[in-house]
């Protein structure tokens, strides 16, 4: 039928026009019909109204049916005809899914590439430490006492708190099956064993790991994102030594001590608990410990830390340093970091425990 | 849209303090439909806390602001989401969300604003990408892959994804080479024309006050001491505006002229 006429009212602007889009795509004409488009009644027409008519009128010509827009106020043909020119029809936004295959080999790929880049930041690290660690002097110290501060000093409540927790727990838990032998003092041994070997360095390098460690990653990222790091490397310094060896020095120093402090509070948490539930007196509880331990049980925990130490440091720097670009990398590279040192840890808590039975230790 | 003898913005006596700073004292401001205004002022003069209050985003410590004829001072959530949906709003440094690319970042306000379909959305978003200058092809980048004077443009379409009618930018030329810069002055003047936008901008770039403005607030001593076209602007007595343009760079812009 010749002279459709289509009539268009009321707002046409984009918040408006989800009803209109549907209903406009309804539409459909007899081949060689003639429309007439009347906007008239339109009191808003923004770019979104503009792109629905024209790709009305493109619909429609596909059913060979012609929209005439010669009736339109001119304001209205211009916006039609800019939009008509700018838009291209099937223009894709490009955001192509990748198929299963492709992200295996690249997750996979991207393992073995962090694995070599982690150890090209290792080497590189060490280059630029090196000629401080020779000349002791050059070494920035306040930084050093600074981060044991924030890495030691602050975390004192909080390991504190958890030591003393994982004391009394151990305490309860082994405790139960030793009193129906008879052998309550042997709980001393029991604490003394696992806290100092075990218990305590772990609990130390995942909380300083949590806390320390993700900040230094999230800290590096961002200075990475602000070019700080750049303009570190532009002004001659080296970014590594400078932000990096700090932080591993403090921590070389605090984590031995944080663990000793994490001894101490594991111990007392179970002397707590041996007193008011398994009988064993304070005093019977310390004139028992120096039989309990070997001396070797004591340092074979404290020499974990600052290994642990170094791979929560290196970890976490290497995972700032490799941020890119974005603000979201900072957030994955902060994840990374702790998961990733945590992982580590636990690895090298292993190995140490198998080297520590083939020494007899 | 308001009359054009109505102001589409008005700041009225506005005096803002932060940290115990005054920074705006009696500031008026009027803008009106259709036009673009530049502020300009010399650094620290609170150029930004004024575009900051203007949008929205700060109260002032006392004075009115209206936008399209209401008081913003108590507006409801809604009336606010309404007043957000006429405002586009260019950062400095483009603001770009960096997790999502080009497109992404374009269509997320008309995903909030409207329920129209993810193909229309898509392409919508693609027309605002090529108004705002931007090849097709930037559009699935992401935006630590884009060079300066992209991440402006893509910034600008961003700020245009709902037809505002009240664009702000905030220096939208720093940074851009000249021939950019004229190319996005343009710009700016022909999206006026074809959109009816409304533009209020702060820039300090001389170019641009001649070539797209049709008015200049000049902010001095904590309030907006003349608002006139750039030309009789340049011939105020007033003593911070004649140290302005008597810089060297603005006396061999006006020796052109």
């Amino acid at each position: 039928m010749d002279g459709t006429r289509l009539v268009c009212r009321g707002d046409w602007s984009a918040p408006q026009l989800a009803m209109v889009e549907r209903r406009l795509q309804r539409l459909s004409g007899r081949a060689g019909d003639n429309w007439q488009l009347d906007t008239s009644g339109v009191s808003q027409l923004d770019s979104a109204g503009a792109f629905l008519l024209d790709r009305l009128k493109r619909d429609l010509e596909k059913q060979q049916v012609s929209l005439s827009m010669e009736a339109l106020p001119s304001r209205h043909r211009a916006l039609i005809d800019l939009i008509a020119e700018t838009a291209q029809p099937g223009a894709a936004v490009g955001t192509a899914r990748k198929g299963p295959l492709v992200r295996l080999g690249e997750s996979t790929t991207e393992i073995g590439s962090q694995a070599a880049g982690y150890l090209d930041f290792v080497g590189r690290f060490a280059l630029d430490s090196l000629p401080r660690l020779l000349t002791p002097h050059r070494i920035r110290w306040k930084q050093v006492v600074g981060e044991i501060e924030h890495a030691g000093v602050n975390a004192i409540p909080i390991l504190g708190l958890l030591a003393f927790l994982t004391g009394v727990v151990i305490a309860y838990q082994g405790g139960t099956p030793l009193e129906q032998y008879g052998a309550n003092i042997l709980l001393v041994d029991l604490l003394a064993i696992t806290m100092l070997r075990e218990m305590a360095p772990l609990m130390t390098a995942i909380i300083v790991a949590g806390r320390t460690g993700s900040a230094y990653a999230a800290q590096i990222g961002t200075m990475r994102i602000t070019e700080e790091v750049d303009a570190l490397r532009v002004i001659g310094l080296t970014p590594y030594e400078i932000l990096a060896l700090p932080k591993m020095l403090g921590l070389l120093v605090a984590m031995p001590l944080l663990t000793l402090f994490a001894d101490l509070m594991g111990m007392l948490g179970g002397m707590v608990v041996a007193n008011t539930m398994f009988g064993i007196g304070y005093d019977d509880f310390l004139r028992r410990i120096p039989e309990a331990i070997y001396p070797s049980s004591f340092w074979v925990g404290i020499i974990k830390a600052p290994v642990f130490a170094a791979i929560i440091v290196s970890i976490s720097c290497y995972h700032g340093f490799a941020v890119q670009g974005s603000t979201e990398s900072v957030g994955r590279a902060t994840t990374r970091s702790v998961v990733q040192s945590i992982f580590l840890v636990i690895v090298a808590d292993a190995i140490f425990s198998v080297v520590f039975n083939i020494v007899n230790l | 849209m308001n009359g054009n003898q109505h102001a589409i913005l008005q700041a009225k006596g506005l005096e803002t303090r932060l940290g115990g700073n005054l920074i705006h004292q009696n500031l008026d401001l009027d803008v009106r439909p259709g036009e673009i205004l530049a502020i300009v002022g010399g650094s620290g003069s609170g150029k930004t806390v004024l575009l900051r209050e203007l949008i929205l985003l700060l109260r002032p410590t006392r004075g009115t602001i209206h936008l399209f004829g209401r008081d913003c001072s108590h507006v409801s959530p809604d009336a606010m989401r309404k007043l957000r949906e006429q405002i586009g709003v260019m950062f400095q440094h483009g603001a770009l969300f960096t997790g999502m690319s080009v497109a992404e970042n374009v269509m997320l306000p008309m995903q909030e604003h409207t329920r129209l379909r993810r193909s229309t959305l898509e392409e919508l978003a693609m027309i605002k990408i090529r108004l705002a200058g931007l090849p097709p092809e930037a559009a699935a980048r992401k935006p630590s892959e884009l060079s300066g004077g992209m991440v402006k443009r893509a910034a600008l379409a961003r700020a245009l994804a709902l037809d505002p009618e009240l664009l702000f930018l905030d220096e939208p030329t720093a940074g851009l080479d000249p021939v950019s810069a004229g190319a996005f002055d343009d710009r700016i003047l022909e999206l006026r024309e074809l959109l009816g936008l409304t533009v209020v901008m702060i820039t300090h770039d001389m170019d641009s006050l001649w070539r797209a403005t049709d008015r200049v607030a000049f902010l001095a001593d904590r309030r907006v001491v003349a608002n006139q076209p750039i030309a009789e602007l340049t011939a105020n007595p007033h003593p911070a505006i004649q140290a302005y343009f008597a810089g060297p760079r603005a006396r061999d812009r006006r020796i052109e002229q």
